[in-house]
């Protein structure tokens, strides 16, 4: 069966990688592409220029264009779920003037534009779910740390390390280095060092990435981590947490 | 200048527009796409600035009829040699007509036959639609002009279009016989129109046009040397010199002749550099006589051909250097993405204003043409997209990717 090709639009590098690592694991019959990058404005202005041309260029020969935009929930920026759906709306319409994102029957975080002329589906997928509460901001950085903080993840990382540490030059031992220790430094023992040095907090999920990334002695980048937390988690985890955005996927590989 | 092309009807184009030009405008798509086309339809347009008068059914009119290019060649007869053609002598009278909407009609007709009958006749259907009537075989051409040919944009427009009306059955939409289109924006002059292709650097320069230049253009032969120079970065001292062919007395050679060394044809050297004198040549007249004689046109038809990417980069920055201040409209169609990057880079450079540069993409099917126009900033866009100018889908199946952008260990950012 051939592959069907998706656009993806995203804000950045973490987003790419998580997308390599389902089309390598989970969803093996779509080719993602990603168009976006550099920023929000950057990627929503990449967005339009990729639906005027289509809209232009089209012909009945054309083939639906299937695009996947990935958008973070900036809650500290005074921005609703609402906000971002009309302002990803506001890119989308000077190419297709009537155009709508519908929210998704299953999934209230996923919105759809379907169309023909131009042939185009299009969704929307916001970030909407904090690892803590308490965080500023939702990004896709959430669902790769609810991941990162699986035992089965950890357990999965840290085998690697056990067999390859003693290896490396010099050696690095991890043999008494267990899931839950990781666990507790990353969510309790660091933020709590923090704060008794009277330190600001973290308050995203992508600064815990980056002290995980750390703690595990690993590229620090949260898209190279992301990439490697994905590659080391279970299929089931993956699916479980990434439901939204697989459902968004399938979606789009769909004919209809 | 050109701003807007509407085509029906001619090659492979039924029927497709353009809706914006600029000063630099590169046109980018697929084999039979139309990119040819639309350099021949504006050449034709053009060339055909020729005056007369003509008179019919109480209307009068400003006539005008095909001239000859800035080489001084027949428009049809390049055209039709492009494809290996003959222009066809048995066909309706003539080839081209144009019209002028709304304030001044101008029709151009062909030059006829010393004491031929003008076998064509043209009559006013309304205010913006007319019809030309074939007298000889009594075939109403009003069929095509309205509704085929009844271009919606000319009915609403309020600018001055010039319609193009064209016979030529062989170039014809399969062979349909009739072909039609709207340009705004410019007002036509042959002899500062220049079409430059593959056929153009394996030919002579017209001995005519020699003179003529010699005469109107101060230090052509110098600027022709220092532009080659520049282009192909040589250290010895040259002159340029030109003379008639033994056994074509009508045509003309150039000479390359070093301090210290014997003169050699320029047809003795590379591709790369006889192409390129061959077309700066005329394009250094061209840049004297535009706004002298009208507004230049300069059509180039694949620049990439013979040129290595370094001495591309140097070909394309002097022909920009040469056209930038002048009244001059180039158009460029091309399959090279190094081509469109060097303007990209021109315009990083500041070497042209970034509004003076549009890339348009084409796609035509079932000669339906489509067109969409990209910025510079939307061309490096399109490229940051990992996305191909060429082709429609933006995807091409090549093991070459273009980075127009500087990009900075991806891998670390977030």
């Amino acid at each position: 069966m051939p592959q069907t090709k998706i656009d993806v639009f995203s804000e950045g590098k973490t987003e790419e990688s998580v997308m390599t690592q389902i089309a390598k694991r989970i969803i093996t019959d779509a080719e993602f592409q990603e168009r976006g990058g550099g920023g929000v404005d950057e990627m929503l202005k990449s967005l339009q220029q990729r639906l005027k041309d289509h809209v232009e260029l089209q012909t009945e020969a054309t083939a639906r264009l299937n695009i996947l935009v990935l958008r973070d929930w900036d809650e500290h920026l005074k921005q609703t779920v609402e906000f971002v759906r009309e302002d990803t709306l506001s890119y989308i319409q000077p190419a297709i003037p009537n155009a709508a994102l519908e929210v998704d029957s299953t999934h209230q975080n996923l919105f759809v534009l379907q169309s023909d002329p131009p042939k185009l589906k299009l969704v929307l997928h916001v970030a909407t779910r904090k690892y803590e509460s308490k965080f500023v901001k939702a990004t896709i950085d959430d669902f790769v740390l609810e991941l990162a903080l699986q035992t089965v993840t950890l357990t999965n990382i840290l085998a690697k390390k056990k067999k390859d540490g003693l290896k490396q030059k010099p050696p690095r031992d991890w043999q008494e280095v267990t899931e839950a220790q990781i666990v507790n430094k990353v969510t309790q023992e660091i933020p709590a060092l923090l704060l008794s040095n009277k330190i600001p907090p973290l308050v995203e999920a992508k600064e815990y990435l980056r002290v995980y990334a750390t703690i595990l002695q690993e590229h620090i980048s949260p898209a190279v981590i992301a990439g490697k937390i994905l590659a080391n988690a279970e299929e089931k985890d993956i699916r479980a947490v990434f439901a939204s955005l697989l459902s968004a996927i399938q979606s789009l590989t769909a004919e209809n | 200048m050109i701003e807007s092309i509407h085509i029906k009807n001619f090659r492979g184009i039924q029927d497709g527009k353009i809706d914006r030009f600029s000063k630099i405008n590169l046109l980018v798509g697929p084999n039979n796409s139309g990119k040819t086309a639309i350099l021949e339809a504006i050449y034709l347009t053009n060339t055909t600035s020729t005056k007369a008068t003509f008179e019919s059914y109480g209307f009068r009119y400003e006539a005008f009829s095909p001239g000859k290019d800035l080489l001084g060649k027949d428009p049809l007869e390049t055209i039709c040699a492009k494809h290996l053609k003959q222009p066809t002598t048995n066909d309706i009278v003539g080839s081209i007509f144009t019209i002028w909407y709304p304030t001044t009609f101008t029709l151009h007709v062909p030059k006829l036959p010393e004491g031929e009958q003008c076998k064509v006749a043209v009559c006013s259907i309304d205010e913006k639609t007319h019809a030309v009537i074939d007298r000889q075989e009594k075939k109403s051409l009003a069929d095509f002009i309205t509704p085929s040919f009844g271009f919606d944009d000319a009915a609403s427009s309020q600018d001055e279009l010039l319609t193009t009306l064209f016979w030529e059955r062989p170039l014809t939409h399969y062979q349909d016989g009739q072909a039609s289109w709207l340009t705004k924006g410019c007002y036509p002059s042959a002899t500062t129109t220049f079409f430059y292709d593959i056929s153009q650097s394996l030919s002579h320069l017209p001995f005519e046009f020699f003179r003529k230049m010699l005469n109107v253009v101060p230090g052509w032969t110098h600027k022709i040397a220092k532009s080659l120079e520049r282009i192909f970065q040589l250290q010895q001292k040259f002159n340029v010199t030109f003379l008639q062919l033994q056994h074509d007395s009508s045509r003309t050679q150039g000479f390359i002749a070093p301090e210290d060394k014997v003169a050699l044809t320029i047809d003795d050297y590379g591709d790369g550099a006889r192409s390129a004198f061959k077309l700066l040549t005329p394009l250094i007249a061209l840049a004297e006589l535009a706004d002298q004689e009208g507004t230049g046109v300069f059509l180039w038809e694949e620049p990439e051909l013979f040129q290595n990417p370094q001495s591309l980069g140097k070909l394309l920055a002097e022909v920009v250097e040469l056209i930038k201040d002048k009244p001059i409209q180039l158009f460029i169609a091309t399959h090279s993405i190094e081509v469109v990057a060097q303007f990209v880079r021109l315009v990083n450079e500041s070497a042209i204003n970034a509004e003076d540069l549009l890339a348009i993409r084409l796609n035509l099917q079932d000669g339906k043409l489509a067109s969409s126009a990209f910025n510079h900033e939307e061309i490096q866009r399109w490229t940051s997209m990992n996305l191909d100018l060429r082709v429609p889908s933006g995807e091409v199946d090549s093991p070459l990717r273009f980075q127009f952008k500087e990009s900075v260990n991806a891998a670390d950012e977030d």
